[in-house]
Order: C-alpha cells, then structure tokens, then sequence
C-alpha cells in the first residue's frame, strides 16, 4: 500500500498546490464574464481590458517602479550590511542583527499598522517613497541573509590579497568581493523584488489611489465589483513570478556549479 | 574601536538606521498609542482640573464649580475635533455617552448659570454622577482600558475590573479563533507536507529537481493571486460548483466562499510551501541510511519510521511548523477574502480599528498582544529547538 | 646585514590585543634589515600571523610603533604600503585567469597595457609557469597555485614580501621543492622576505635569520646555526630540532661557565654549560642534542672522562641512522643517533654502553 499510497498522496498534495494557479490561466481567457469552467469560449478582452484601463496600467507602472526602487535600496544596503556583520566581530553585532530581522517576524499587519501612523506624522503615506521606505525596510532582512549566506563560502583572504596588492578598499570589493558573492546578491535582490511586487498589507494602509500597487488594485477590484480583468492581473503576475523563479533557479544552479568545480588541489 | 570594527559600523549604520528610523520606532509609537489617553483632558481640561478634588460618592453630582467648568470648556475650547474626538473616547467606554456630551454641547449657549441646576434640567444625565465619575475616571493621560478591552475587560465606576457585557466581549473569542485556526492550518500543513516531502526526498536528484518546481511556484507566486485563484474557484457560480452540479454530486451550489472552510483551504494553500520547504532540506540531508540501517537490523517498516526517522526528522517538522504557525498568527488578506465575519483574525480587527473606526487605542491594544502572541511562539520555539530559524527558504 | 646601520623595518615595543585583556603580541621589538629574509619561528598561536599582519596593515597594534624605511607606517593603508603578500591558500582570485591574477596589481597602479602583458609574461617565466597563463586558479595543482601567488606577490616589484606559512598545504617532497625556489627568488630579486612558519627545518634553511616567537614575545634572535648551536633558553632549545631534555640537579659550579649535573634517571654526573645563575641543588633540565651523544662499547675499559653507564632500552631504525633510547622513564629518556650502514655495529636491546658528550655541548636551563 505504502508503494502506492505515498506517491498518489504526495501527487494529490502537489496538484492541490499548483492547480489553483494555472485554473485562472483559461479563466482569463474566457469570452464570458462569469468566471466558470468551462470556458464557454475564448478571447482577449480582459487582456484589452487590463491594457487599456487607465487605473492597471497606472498600478503596473507604480508595482514596477517601487519594485526596481526596493530591489536596488534593499540590494545595496542589505548587501554592505552583510558585508560589515560579516567583516569584523563587533560588539554589539548580535543585537544589529536582531534588529535588522525583525521586520521578518513582526505581523505585517502591526508593521503596517506603525508605518501608517509614522509617516502620516513625517508625510511620506500616500506616496510612493514611503511604500518604497516600507518595502525596503521589510526586504532588505531577505537581503542580508542571502548575501551572508554567500560570504560565509567567501575566503576572507580574498579581500587581503587584494588589499595587498594595491586595490583601494571599495575596488578591491567591486573587483574582488562583489563577482564571489554575486548569485547571493542576485538572488536577494530578485526577492527584494519580488516581495514588494506582492505586498499588498502595507500597501492598503499607506497608498492612496494615485499609488495603487497592483496587488492593491486587485484587492480594491476583488472587494468592489468582481470583474475577470482580475485575472488577467493575476495571470500577468503569475507570469512574473515564473520569471523571478526561473532567474532565481538559474543563478542558483549556476552558484552550484561554480561552486563544485575542481578544487584548489 | 579599531578600524575593522569601524568599518562594519559604517557599512551596517545606513541599514541600521532605515530600520531604526522606519520600523523600530513607529513600532514604539504603536505601542505607546495603546496606552495613550489625551482625548478627554485635551476637550475638557478646566473640566478634569476641577473633578481633581470631587470624590464620587456612588451618586451624588459634584460642586457648582465643576459643572461651569465644564461650561467653560464648551465655550472656550475648540468645539469640533477635539470635543468629537473625547465624545468618541468617553462612548467607547459607556455607549450613551457620546449623545448625553453631543446634549450639553448643544445647549451650553442656552442656558444659565446655576449651571448645576440648569444643566440637569435639559440634560437629566447630568444630575447624577456617574456621568462625571466616567469623564473623572479618563482624565489621566495614560490608561489601561484598551488593553483591558482587547481582553474583554473594562473598568466599573467604582474603579473595580470585570468582564465587558456579553454583546461586547469579542476579543478572548477573537484571541481563541485565531490560535485555532492558526493551529489547524499548521496541524493541515504537517499532515499534508511532511509525507510529500518525504516522497520527494526519496526521488532522484533530477526528478526531485523537477517535482520541487511544483512547491517553487506556488511559493513564488504572490499570496493575493492565489488567494484571489480560490475566491473564483470557491464562488457560488465558481468551477467547483459547475463541476460537481454537471457530474450531478450536488443539487444545487455548495456555499463555499465566505466560510470558515474557504479560509483553511486557503491558508493552508499558502502556507504549505513554506513547511514543504524546509522540512525537505532537513530529509535530504538525512537521507535513507537510517532507515536502511534500521532495516538492516531487522525492524519492520513502520518502527523503523516510528523509531529511527520521525525522532531525526522531528526538528525540520518543528521548524516548519513554528514558521507556518507564526506566519498565519499574523494572517490578514486571506481571510479578509475568502471569509466571513466569523472566520476574521486578529488582524482584520487591528485593520478596522486603524482604518474604519479610527481608534488607534484599540488597534495598537490588539497589536501589542498580537506581538507578544508572536514574541511567545518565537520563545517557546528557540526553547523547543536551538537551531530555529534556519531559513525559510530552502 | 648583521649589523644594520638604518633598519628597513623596525618594531618598537608593539602590543596586540584582540579582546583588551591579553596582549598575543607582547613587547615586540624587531628589526629587519634590507635584502634580509627573516623567518618568524613558532608554534600555532604565538602571535607570528598576527606580526605579519600588522606589519600588511590588516591590523592595527594596540601599543607602540612600527616604522618602515625610516617612517612609521601605522596609518598607512594596506594597499598603499606596496607589500607584496602570499598567504597559506594562496588566494588567488578564483574568476580570473593566472595571467589577470597577475595583472591585477598592476592594473590597480594604473600601468599602461602593453607593459602589463610584458611584465606578468616575464614574471611567470620565472616561475617557470608561462604556458598556464590562461588557465583558472581552480584547474591548478597546489604547486602551481602556490607559484602564481609568489608570481603575483612579485610581479609589482614590491618593497618587501610577506609570506604565511605558504608551503603549509604542500606534502614534504613538494614543499622542499618550494623551499628551494623561494630561496633562489630572494637572491635573484635581492628583495626583502619576511616568512612566517612554523616548520623549523624550513627556517634552518632558509633563513638568514630567525625570530623564535612563543607566548606573544620573541624569544631569541639571530643566524640559523646560532640559534641551533647556542639557544638562550629551554624553549628555543627544545623548539629548533631535536634535543633531550634530562632531570638534573646542579652539584657544583665553575668559573669557566660550566657546572656539574647529577642526572636523577642516570645517577651520573656530567658537565654541561650554563647561561643563567643557578645554585648547587637547584634542579634543571640538562638539554644535549641526539647527534651530539657519543657511545662506547662497555667492554671498551676505560672510555672517555664523564662517561655513564647504562643499557638500550629500545632501538628505533631510520633507514640512514638508527635511534638508540636510553632510560627507564619515556618521557625522560635520552636518545642518541648511530649512522647505519654496512660497517657499523647492530645494536641490540639490553646492550650496555658508556654514554658520552663533549661538556659544551650541552646546556643546562631551569625547568
Ligand atoms: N582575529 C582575531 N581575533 C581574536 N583573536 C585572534 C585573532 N587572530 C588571532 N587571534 C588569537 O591571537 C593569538 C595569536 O594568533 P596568531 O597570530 O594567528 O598566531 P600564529 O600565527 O602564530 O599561529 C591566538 O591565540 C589566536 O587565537
Ligand atoms: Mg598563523
């Protein structure tokens, strides 16, 4: 029983995991603005939809700028905050390091409950900088560990030589440093990314209309008139998780056959 | 200081400070909110001054000087945001309240001093002190009500805690509902991931390659767009139903959305890479040498599982276990979505609080047990098992 | 170079401590002369890394000064101090090729293109690694590796090179091999080597001089053979080659600088040079090098004056000597070497013999 039993339940298990995803794929397809199955027939209008309304190409436009923002704020401090816990024994490094993870554990809804309150107080709610603030400060943890990970496998003695042979600071970690860590810095960038692309609690307590995020958009239409312009937007963001993952898998891979390549000896 | 250590300290300040600066204090903010009490004596300060001195006999109305106080207050102060804003606070403590201050406010111009007796003659509520006890009783810049309140308890006139009426008392239900769900969507997440992940371990480097794409994407994909995949799939109209009233299962629709079953289905949906996840590295790790060696020596299948791999396997099922259950404490958007009233977590009431009703007191209340909720699993985990946090991802 | 007028590097009185309580350089003065290659001598942990490190720029001392040509040096930069550096795992950089490895330091000091190619083509045919130019680190063997980071640490023509127990991950026959063209890339180059090992074979041949390290502090200084032949202390004497030490008490004392032993696992008296004041009755190690032991044949009447009687205990072949241990007590015993070849005697467990040295060649240190 067992020689079957386990694969068809682990079969049933991963269906029920990725099935739901790919129903909505013909759902947005369909002539009809039911959403059922089957799809009485095929065609683009959801798409023509989504391409054409003002308010999703406003909320692709926002998702996408205070994605690239995060992923680059995220990558480079998230990346020379690792490279500091990493390069010396401090005092006080255990504390700096619960510090910076505890976006990761708090609820996002108290994270955002406390975002909303402070920057109405500063004046950055209701913009995009501030869910930039946001996104940043709950990606850059993802950051940190992916890059730290990644320096662990680092020869400290790498940076040394380099200093050794005459490579200022800051050179010696672009030429040196950078290129070694390189698929931890990619891969917590992607998911920098990848986590403001989908954010949506902070996002319903500090955007207004004009910053909509996609997922807020979603959300807004979700909760007012159900309509399959929806899941269009769902596809389209389906289809851009496939890409974050299908370039996190790559450099990944690529890291593992750097990293079993003949050995020094 | 020496230079190295300097170094650091520059590399990690920009991070440190953004986090500071961004998180750590507004969550400090947050939660001083829940213990924060302007609203009364900001509308009524001559008011509270002069109850400073009365001492409530359990019915009698305080001194002339209190009640032109109060007059005062009304004339003088500001008449609109603040005096809305107190009127709100006092109401949240004694329903009936906001109408009685709405009352005095109204005819404050119209009346004429003695205002003791004046004043109770068109708003009869006045003429006893219970009214004054509760201003009285709220006029300290900190209080302990809202956090009483998220518990279900309030303060009586006479200073003693009890229970809040039964028609309010939601949040001990609220607390409870949310660590039942929370229980069972982990306790779904084990049952389902932990024999998956094992049968995935036991695959091929290539197939397993393959077969973990199957949890990668779900995983990646956004929260919103799968919990969005089963509103529609779960609607009344929806594919499910279609399916099963055209294979003739059912007579007519299942009422699935809005319902307690739609919220674990779809919790468990999201949440079921991120236990998948790391109990497989912990099972490809293991590898089946174990269970070989205890085969080896002659036990049968099911105590070798029993004895040899559930006890090695146990830490990667704790630590999956304490990451879902952490994460669906915190669960909002899912069951804002495909639940009803009843099925809402603690989250959602932290959401109308902040942004419907606009008691922060309330809000922040929730969010500080919420936290301390989290902070204890976080505790009890590192107790359980040292090696926690080993990654969330795989 | 033994008396160097200005030295090219100099320590004075420089602390190091990691953690504010215990210094892992304690008092270090250290003059190193231009030209010379200095080894810096020691077991794990007594402080010889974190010297070299100083002295690269990668720490800062705690106390006192280092000074280089005449300046102190402290607040100079790694990269500005022109130190060329090789280190046990040779850290090449991984994602470029020998030839880039080579180029980099040069790039980084803005040398045109063409000079470039031409230096670090030059520089490998010194190694004798011309044709893996284009190869990466990884496809190296360990002896290749090891030559492109001395090609590297050369290539710039630095004022001084700095090397970290580099032969420590080569077997014995290849790091001999390596000893020898270190030493030949000194006298070509004529450059200045500071090298940290704690092999003392190495530094014996390598070395102009030796710093012994222990504890953080240097414990004696000077030529290969000095250190061998007239060690200042027990630790020296026991740390450069092989020596027995052996319980003693002093039962008299000379003016020529030389005092009578009782040695309590022998019971005999030998005569053994001292260099600290020591008292009758004090108790001492007496340390007498193998090499140095001569033995007799107890049938032999007679034999030389201050010779002891005793037994082999054990016998220990070598292929070229053989090792002969003396005494009761392992951990006290006397060992000596006999050659072995066709002429020589065959010793046996049990053999008695009459045991033997010259009076200065042993040394008498308190315990
Ligand atoms: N970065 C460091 N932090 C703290 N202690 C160190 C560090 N580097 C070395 N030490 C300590 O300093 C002492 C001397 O070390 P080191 O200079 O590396 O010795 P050696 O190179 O002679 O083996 C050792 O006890 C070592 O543990
Ligand atoms: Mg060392």
């Amino acid at each position: 029983m067992m020689r079957f039993g386990l694969p068809i339940f682990s079969g049933l298990v991963l269906f029920f995991l990725v099935s739901p995803i790919f129903v909505i794929f013909p759902l947005s397809l369909s002539s009809s603005s039911v959403l059922t199955l089957p799809v009485p027939g095929y065609s683009l209008q959801w798409y023509e939809d989504f391409f054409f309304s003002e308010r999703w190409l406003l909320a692709t436009r926002n998702s996408f700028i205070v994605g690239f923002a995060t992923m680059f704020i995220a990558g480079l401090l998230g990346t020379m905050a690792a490279f500091g816990l990493h390069a010396s024994e401090f005092r006080g490094k255990k504390l700096v390091l619960g510090a910076m993870s505890l976006p990761m554990v708090v609820p996002l809804i108290v994270t955002a409950t406390s975002m909303f309150l402070a920057f109405s107080i500063v004046g950055i709610a209701n913009s995009l900088w501030g869910l930039i603030v946001a996104h940043t400060i709950i990606a850059a943890p993802y950051v940190v560990i992916t890059v730290l990970a990644s320096l662990q496998t680092f020869d400290m003695n790498l940076l040394r030589a380099a200093l050794s042979l005459g490579a200022p600071p800051v050179t010696a970690f672009r030429e040196i440093v950078l290129p070694m860590i390189m698929p931890g810095v990619i891969a917590g960038a992607i998911f920098a990314f990848a986590t403001s692309f989908d954010e949506l609690v902070i996002a319903i307590f500090i955007t207004g209309p004009g910053q909509f995020t996609l997922p807020r958009q979603m959300f807004a239409g979700l909760r007012e008139f159900m309509s399959p312009t929806i899941s269009a937007a769902a596809v389209i963001m389906v289809v851009l998780s496939f890409v974050f993952l299908f370039i996190t898998e790559a450099v990944r891979r690529r890291g593992e056959r750097l990293k079993s390549s003949p050995a020094e000896h | 200081m020496n230079g190295k250590s300097k170094m650091s300290w520059l590399l990690v300040a920009p991070l440190l400070i953004l986090v500071c600066v961004g998180f750590i204090i507004p969550i400090g903010y947050t939660l001083i909110k829940a213990i924060k009490n302007p609203e009364i004596t900001a509308a009524l300060p001559r008011t509270t001054s002069a109850l400073e001195n009365w001492e409530w006999d359990g019915k009698s109305p305080p001194p002339e000087a209190v009640y032109e106080a109060l007059i005062a207050d009304i004339e003088q102060g500001d008449r609109g945001r603040n005096y809305g804003s107190m009127t709100r606070r006092l109401n949240f403590e004694q329903s009936g309240s906001r109408s009685i201050m709405m009352k005095a406010r109204r005819i404050a111009d119209k009346i004429e001093a003695p205002y003791a007796v004046s004043l109770p003659e068109a708003v009869p509520e006045f003429g006893d002190g219970d009214i004054w006890q509760l201003i009285k009783q709220n006029s300290n810049p900190y209080t302990a009500r809202y956090l009483l309140r998220a518990m279900d308890l309030t303060v009586t006139l006479d200073g003693s805690i009890e229970r809040v009426a039964s028609d309010q008392a939601i949040f001990v239900d609220l607390f409870k509902r949310t660590f039942v769900i929370s229980i069972w969507v982990t306790v779904l997440c084990v049952f389902l991931g932990y024999p998956t992940a094992f049968w995935m371990s036991t695959l091929s480097d290539r197939a397993a390659g393959y077969v973990m794409l199957l949890v990668l994407i779900p995983f990646w994909t956004s929260i919103l767009v799968r919990t969005t995949a089963w509103f529609i799939l779960l609607q009344r109209e929806g594919p499910i139903n279609a399916a099963l009233l055209g294979t003739g299962l059912v007579d007519e629709p299942l009422r699935m959305i809005f319902t307690r079953f739609a919220v674990y289905i779809a919790m468990v949906h999201v949440l079921l890479p991120f236990f998948i996840l790391p109990i497989y590295s912990v099972m490809k790790r293991l590898g089946m040498e174990y269970v070989k060696a205890a085969a080896s020596l002659g036990a049968p299948p099911w105590r070798q599982f029993v004895t040899v791999y559930l006890p090695l396997s146990m830490p990667g099922v704790a630590a999956g276990a304490v990451i879902v259950f952490m994460l669906s404490v915190g669960f909002y958007i899912t069951p804002a979505l495909v639940g009803g009233l009843q099925d809402q977590m603690v989250s959602y009431y932290i959401a109308f609080y902040a942004n419907q009703t606009i008691n922060l007191g309330m809000a922040s209340s929730l969010a500080v047990l919420l936290l301390l909720f989290t902070a204890a699993t976080i505790a009890i985990a590192k107790k359980l098992l040292p090696e926690t946090g080993s990654g969330i991802r795989a | 170079m033994s008396n160097p007028v200005e030295p090219f590097v100099m320590f004075r009185n420089v602390d190091k401590s990691y953690d504010g309580k215990t210094n892992v350089v304690d008092g270090l003065d250290l003059d190193i002369a231009k030209g010379e290659f200095l080894t810096l001598l020691g077991p794990s942990g007594s402080g010889k890394t974190t010297t070299l490190m100083m002295l690269a720029g990668f720490e800062a001392p705690s106390a006192g000064t280092i000074q280089f040509d005449g300046k102190p040096i402290t607040d100079v930069p790694t990269y500005k101090r022109d130190f060329g550096m090789v280190f046990q795992n040779y850290a090449l950089f991984p994602h470029m090729s020998v030839a880039e490895n080579l180029a980099f330091p040069l790039r980084m000091r803005k040398v045109a293109k063409p000079d470039i190619t031409a230096k670090v083509k030059k520089t490998l045919d010194i190694v004798q690694l011309g044709h893996l130019a284009d190869r990466k680190p990884g496809q190296l063997s360990g002896g290749q590796a090891q030559r492109v980071a001395l090609a590297r640490s050369i290539v710039f023509d630095p004022k001084m090179v700095l090397m970290d127990e580099p032969l420590g991950a080569l077997d014995k026959q290849l790091r001999e091999h390596m000893q020898l063209e270190i030493k030949r890339l000194h006298h070509e180059l004529d450059i200045t080597m500071l090298y940290v090992t704690h092999d003392q074979t190495e530094a014996l041949t390598m070395s102009d001089r030796i710093a012994v390290f222990n504890d953080g502090k240097i414990q004696q200084i000077g030529t290969p053979s000095q250190m061998y032949g007239s060690p200042q202390n027990k630790f020296v004497a026991g740390f450069m080659g092989e020596n027995n030490a052996l319980n003693g008490r002093i039962s008299s004392t000379g003016e020529d600088g030389l005092v009578s032993v009782h040695l309590t696992d022998f019971d005999a008296d030998m005569k053994a040079v001292s260099k600290e004041p020591l008292q009758i009755g004090d108790t001492v190690k007496l340390m007498v090098r193998p090499e140095r032991v001569r033995l007799v044949e107890k049938a032999d009447a007679g034999g030389p004056a201050g010779a002891f009687a005793c037994k082999v205990t054990d016998t220990i072949y070598y292929g070229d000597h053989v090792r002969l241990v003396f005494g009761a007590d392992l951990n006290n015993a006397l060992t000596t070497r006999v050659p072995h070849d066709s002429g020589s005697r065959d010793w046996a467990k049990g053999d008695a013999v009459l045991v033997s040295w010259e009076p200065r060649a042993a040394i008498v240190f308190q315990p």
